[in-house]
């Protein structure tokens, strides 16, 4: 797994080249500053969220027939790919396929769709419930926005060393482009039908792809929440002097617990507390605590001893040590631990599919069981999705996060 | 004022690190504590602020037991500079200075104007430093950094543990000079740590040689040279102890004016007579700003008995004076290089301000050495 | 001066108060096992303080309190031993105890099921009290050997006092004395299929892991030949790492069903065609990365790294299939173990050669750079062997390629590539294995000293001279080290690889979810642990006997 390589050595820098490097960082954080501010404002990031732009308007043109039978009883028949921004988070719950059919209420099979195409639908709830919609944005005029943001940004902080607004409102852009497509089926349903043209089932019958997504994150994101605050909790405490002996323990039992299969661990916690979602969430902190707490031990004892001395020195308390010196010092460390914990999890929560925790695991499972590879696709795709998308958006956070004296001049 | 008194230091593990020593740390000086590695120099002066605590004894600051204090509170009182210097990578050099008067409650005007006196008193430029991290900055500026921390919120003590200790030689220098002026003008209660016997007698207003735990030698660092107290001071100040006595004393303290000086305005005739009447082989020359250019002898007014221009030996009074800031180590050492027997000592201008002599410096290291021979 | 006698401080030892506090409290609160009438019903749970009419059980409940009393004493060195002796007392009764009460409990099943139980091969299920004993004596048995440490007992002392105990419970494992437990029960009955699904799970592990290992210190010796290549490399193997085990067996299963369905000849122009287009890209990303702002770089970098993952996932995903197919084939037929036997015997005598050696071939500084270049060589020329007689075993069989007589009719899958089975198994795993292993070949070739290199530079040596003779050896423990995790890791996440009809053990733990069978889970899961460890173990061994002397110390992760 990543673990091992995310603790990185911590060797102090120090030495003659420094003036140099130094003199270096400042150049780059003065240049451009001659530059025009149309220049500027055009980025990289700028220019690749206009491309998207143009990119999502333009597959408006394209009408998408719909495919997957479930999409069509529920009288979708025409799409486009392009999904509106999908704000609500989490508004998954109980919006199962059936139970939106059972109920008329179509907002989560439709909030993508043009007006065109609902009012299209034989089905009249659908027509009457346009009335109550929120408004809805087309994701190319969001990424319009984004446009705008960015470079509003870049004029503001061009070349400079900014590192708290920028990355996050990029990560928070990027999640909310990706979430907007998990809850747009007729893309999925373009997607799988491109890929397998033949196939009479495309969409996972027994629940929508934004509602597997959000039970895969929450899944994620609850036992990640619980195993960072035990992680630390645990990392900080064999770390103290007062309880400094039982750090070789919880080494031993963090390092040889990677010998055991994470599927072996979720497996087990279903004969003890149950199927559903409980099990897969002590799965997941159980094994999301290895990286967490091993990070943890090895960033706060990698701290420079002479560091926490003169702190001593002039008189810090062993609290503000702590919370001043050792943490934010390890904090690089730690969080290396935190992301590849987190992405553990998105991992071993799709096998909680097994233990009945739902999400994207469950298509995976289905397909695999009843050789529909559609539907294997469609979770494997949105799980790596999911992922890769996590990864990214903590690795962000693990930029702003770390303290930019420890980023300088590496 | 900082007393030790029968201090024991007893680890854990039984080992006696220091045996009751007793020690009085003066007001506004410096003292050095030095010894061989394992002389408990260290953790005597960790055992004054309490990052180690007393078995034996006790250690009194300003006349109050240091127990009486909370331990935090103490410590931010007394500044602490140590060889790995422990800047915090993840503040910029401002808020490492201001950690101490943060924690005592400073307002932010007060801190950053303090930030840039120290800055400015340390010799960085706080506008260019203020607002960097320590990795941005040279070994050299990290110390200096470093320094200014431990004075953060100008406390009347200080503790500093070979602070110049990982620098390299040439550097080190620099920082000792700069620090021996600081120090002049803020006049701190110091403990200073060091294992290196020059830098001992440098920095020291009085050096303390320890030996596994106990004191075996308190004076100023003269009279150690001088008069060591047995076998193992004169082994550990050194064979070269009386030529490290020159060190301590500047040419300043030493010069006389008993050698002619000739303007070059005037004329070989006039530089004769003054030759002549001094009673002296050779006289300096300057220029009109009392600037030394040379000097002129005998032999050269034998050769050229019109001018004075022709008859003497020219020379920067770089490579030829000796500046009267110098040690006369220093001087010696130029002396016996150039093969002078007398060389004239200059300002930082290069004005011509007196002279001194290889007789005088020799008699020097003489007397000390006839004064410090022990009996036995 | 440091006085003669130096008494080691004695605190009391709260290690071994936690261990005596979780066994005394597993045994108080949770049931020590439960006695199930049959393989799927649930059963009666019984505490330890229940036995009926067998009071002796107390003595296991006391024993978990002893450490907690011994862990006052001042004296280290005796308390260390102490706290060794209950540690491993307490995990051996802790088994035994109950299962010799459990003789009374299953001989009166019909008393404590009730009649109406459905008593059919019944079993007692070890539960949580049992655990927690079995955990608290491990904690107790580490307790003692950091005392015994402190007071300065030799390692190889304190290693023989901490296996002790499990080799005596191993002993009466393999003696039946546990037999009454489900998990044993299980054992007899599966038998036979765990030792193949075992088999199966060494397998595909192994050959994914030296297939990655190939290309892994491959791409690792590469990027760190190639500064611009590094990242490119580096960001490719993260990106695989952090896909979900079952997402990349499920996104694998569609190319590899198709590209099963292909013929050979037509698949070699596809691939030729892939390779163009990664090498252009790849050549063209490096012509101009220099000259991108650095933000467009990493863009483009992705890109690149998606381009040219392409044709290296398809080498990679047909020659490891044909290795496994071969391997299956070629060592097959025996039953059992089959020629997998003699294999494993062939190593460990050359192990045992070697570490029997090990002193002569280490003691002469000249002599060790010789000796590690003709151990490489001996490895590989001995991984050669085995794999060209596994071939030529498997050319032998006509089950190899079956009934395709020409070329053309020659298609992928006949290569053993299909989109179910165990292809995408060893793909995914041993795509798996590079992050490991491409990290710490490119970080211990990164971090030999360049003054060490410089310095052989001077002393005139060539650029293969210098690799082979000081970047090699220096970077070795931390490529075994990789080495070491990606094995490890392959095992956990080889038990998933059941879901795409790899077999393995995940076989088992999967069943055993279905069945609601604790047992069965632990049937899969408990060899697959003790695989990693021994996996774990060996590669250290390895790794101890390859690496030189002088760099023994450095610590790796």
């Amino acid at each position: 797994m990543r673990g091992g390589g995310e603790v990185t050595d911590a060797r102090e820098g120090g030495g003659g080249g420094d003036a140099v490097r130094a003199q270096a960082v400042e150049a780059v954080t003065t240049r451009g500053h001659g530059m025009s501010a149309w220049r500027r404002f055009f980025t990289p990031a700028v220019l690749v969220w206009l491309g998207l732009a143009v990119l999502l308007f333009a597959c408006l043109a394209v009408r998408e027939t719909i495919h997957d039978p479930q999409l069509r009883a529920a009288g979708v028949k025409e799409a486009t790919i392009v999904p509106d921004l999908w704000l609500p988070v989490f508004t998954f719950n109980g919006s199962t396929l059936l139970r939106i059919r059972g109920s008329d209420d179509l907002r989560v099979l439709t909030f993508g769709l043009t007006p065109a195409v609902v009012s299209d639908s034989p089905n009249p709830a659908a027509a009457t419930d346009q009335a109550g919609k929120p408004a809805r944005v087309t994701l190319g005029w969001f990424a319009l926005f984004m446009v705008l943001v960015e470079g509003l940004l870049g004029l503001r902080y061009y070349g400079g060393d900014e590192k708290l607004v920028r990355p996050l409102v990029r990560a928070a852009g990027i999640f909310l482009v990706i979430w907007s497509f998990y809850g747009h089926e007729p893309f999925w349903d373009w997607l799988l039908h491109g890929i397998f043209p033949t196939s009479p089932d495309l969409l996972y019958n027994s629940n929508t792809v934004i509602s597997l997504a959000g039970q895969h994150l929450t899944l994620v994101l609850v036992s990640s929440v619980i195993t960072v605050a035990i992680g630390l909790a645990l990392g900080i405490m064999v770390t103290r002097a007062e309880f400094r002996e039982f750090l070789p323990l919880v080494s031993d039992v963090v390092n040889s617990g990677q010998t055991v299969p994470t599927l072996a661990i979720v497996a087990i916690m279903a004969p003890i507390i149950g199927f559903g979602f409980w099990p897969a969430i002590v799965a997941l902190i159980l094994y999301g605590l290895l990286p967490v707490v091993r990070n943890t031990i090895v960033g706060l004892e990698g701290v420079d001893p002479s560091m926490i001395d003169a702190a001593r020195g002039m008189g810090m308390t062993a609290s503000q040590i702590l919370w001043q010196i050792e943490v934010p010092n390890a904090s690089r460390i730690i969080l290396a631990g935190v992301r590849t914990s987190v992405v553990i999890n998105v991992g071993t929560a799709a096998l909680g599919a097994y233990v009945g925790s739902g999400g994207f695991g469950n298509p995976i499972a289905s397909g695999l069981n009843q050789a529909i590879q559609p539907w294997v696709l469609l979770g494997a795709l949105s799980a790596a999705l999911l992922a890769i998308l996590l990864d990214y958006i903590l690795g962000r956070v693990e930029y702003v996060m770390t303290p930019k004296g420890l980023i300088i001049e590496r | 004022m900082i007393e030790f008194q029968n201090v024991v230091k007893q680890f854990p593990d039984g080992f006696r690190a220091v045996n009751g020593l007793s020690l009085t740390v003066h007001d506004g000086e410096i003292t050095v504590l030095i010894g061989p590695s394992g002389c408990g120099k260290t953790t005597s002066m960790r055992m004054v602020n309490r990052l180690l605590s007393v078995t034996e004894g006790r250690i009194t600051v300003e006349g109050r037991d240091n127990r009486d204090f909370p331990a935090e509170e103490l410590r931010r009182k007394i500044g602490y500079a140590i060889q790995q210097i422990g800047l915090f990578p993840h503040m910029t050099v401002l808020d490492n200075i201001a950690v101490v008067p943060r924690m005592l409650g400073w307002e932010d005007d007060r801190i950053r104007k303090r930030v840039d006196d120290l800055l400015e008193l340390t010799g960085l430029d706080p506008d260019v430093n203020r607002d960097k991290y320590p990795r941005q900055l040279s070994g050299g500026q990290q110390q200096r950094v470093g320094v200014a921390r431990a004075l953060g919120a100008d406390p009347p003590i200080m503790l500093m543990d070979e602070p110049f200790g990982a620098i390299d030689p040439i550097t080190r220098e620099v920082l000792q000079d700069e620090f021996l002026e600081i120090q002049k003008r803020i006049s701190k209660t110091i403990i200073f740590v060091t294992h290196d016997i020059d830098e001992a007698i440098k920095m020291g207003d009085r050096v303390a040689i320890l030996r596994e735990g106990t004191l075996v030698q308190y004076d100023t660092p003269d009279t150690l040279l001088a008069r060591p107290k047995n076998r193992f001071v004169r082994d550990f100040v050194g064979a070269d102890r009386q030529l490290k006595r020159l060190g301590l004393l500047r040419v300043r303290e030493l010069m006389v004016k008993d050698s002619p000086v000739v303007s070059l305005r005037q004329s070989a005739e006039d530089a004769r007579r003054a030759i002549e009447s001094a009673g002296v082989k050779s006289a300096f020359v300057v220029d009109e700003d009392g600037v030394l250019r040379g000097w002129v002898d005998r032999e050269g007014l034998r050769e050229n008995p019109d001018s004075l221009l022709d008859a003497m030996s020219e020379g920067d009074f770089r490579e030829i004076g000796v500046r009267q800031s110098a040690t006369a180590r220093e001087a010696l050492s130029a002396m016996v290089a150039r093969g002078f027997r007398i060389t004239p000592v200059v300002n930082e201008k290069g004005v011509l301000v007196g002279n001194i002599t290889l007789r005088a410096l020799q008699e020097l290291a003489e007397q000390g050495w006839a004064e410090g021979e022990p009996a036995s | 001066m440091r006085p003669p006698a130096l008494e080691v401080r004695a605190i009391p030892n709260r290690i071994a108060m936690l261990g005596s506090a979780v066994a005394a409290l597993g045994f108080f609160f949770l049931p020590v096992v439960t006695l199930k009438p049959n393989r799927i019903s649930a059963g009666v749970p019984f505490n330890l303080l229940q036995f009926q009419g067998d009071y002796r059980y107390i003595v296991l409940f006391a024993l978990a309190l002893v450490p907690f009393m011994i862990a006052f004493r001042k004296d280290v060195g005796v308390r260390g031993w102490l706290l060794v002796i209950v540690g491993n007392l307490l995990m051996l009764l802790t088994l035994v105890l109950p299962a010799i009460a459990g003789q009374h409990l299953l001989a009166n099943a019909k008393q404590y099921l009730g009649p109406n139980a459905f008593i059919q091969n019944p079993r007692l299920l070890p539960t949580g009290g049992l655990a927690l004993g079995l955990v608290g004596g491990y904690v107790t048995l580490f307790a003692g050997l950091r005392d015994l440490e402190r007071s300065g007992v030799q390692g190889w002392v304190r290693s023989l006092a901490a296996w002790l105990g499990v080799a005596f419970i191993f002993v009466l494992l393999v003696a039946g004395a546990f037999n009454i437990y489900s998990i044993m029960v299980e054992f007899h009955t599966n038998g036979a299929l765990l030792q193949q699904k075992f088999v199966e799970h060494l397998m595909f592990v192994a050959v994914s892991l030296v297939v990655g290992f190939v290309v892994g210190v491959g791409l690792g010796l590469w990027a760190s030949r190639d500064e611009r290549m590094a990242p490119m490399i580096l960001y490719a193997v993260g990106i695989i790492q952090t896909i979900p085990s079952l997402a990349l067996f499920g996104v694998l299963l569609v190319p590899l069903a198709r590209l099963g369905d292909m013929h050979f000849l037509p698949s070699l122009e596809v691939f030729a065609g892939t390779v163009v287009v990664a090498v252009a890209v790849g050549l063209a990303y490096r012509l101009v990365a220099g000259r991108l702002p650095s933000r467009v770089q990493t863009a483009a970098l992705i890109l690149v790294a998606l381009i040219v993952a392409v044709p290296l996932v398809l080498f990679t995903g047909v020659f490891v299939s044909f290795v496994y197919r071969a391997a299956r084939i070629g060592f097959g037929g025996g039953g059992g173990f089959g020629g997998i036997d003699n294999a494993i015997l062939a190593l460990v005598v050359v192990g045992l050669a070697l570490w029997a050696g090990r002193r002569w071939l280490f003691k002469r500084e000249g002599a060790f750079r010789l000796v590690l270049r003709i151990g490489y060589l001996l490895a590989y020329s001995g991984a050669l062997v085995v794999l060209m007689v596994m071939m030529v075993r498997a050319a032998a069989t006509d089950q190899f390629l079956g009934s395709v007589t020409s070329v053309q009719a020659l298609t992928i899958r006949n290569l053993g590539v299909s989109g179910i089975g165990v292809a995408p198994a060893l793909v995914a795993l041993t795509l798996y294995s590079l992050l490991p292993l491409v990290r710490n070949t490119y970080a211990g070739l990164e971090n030999v000293d360049n003054a060490i290199i410089d310095s052989g530079r001077g002393m005139g040596m060539t650029p293969a001279q210098i690799f082979f003779q000081i970047e090699l050896p220096l970077a070795f423990p931390v490529i075994m080290a990789g080495v070491r995790n990606a094995g490890v890791a392959l095992v956990g996440i080889g038990t998933v690889a059941t879901v795409i009809g790899a077999g393995g053990l995940g076989d088992f733990v999967i069943q055993g979810i279905v069945n609601t069978s604790v047992d069965q889970i632990l049937l899969g899961a408990i060899p697959a642990i003790a695989l990693a460890m021994v996996l774990d173990a060996v590669l250290r061994f390895v790794e101890g006997l390859l690496t030189s002397p002088g760099i023994r110390h450095v610590q790796n992760t």
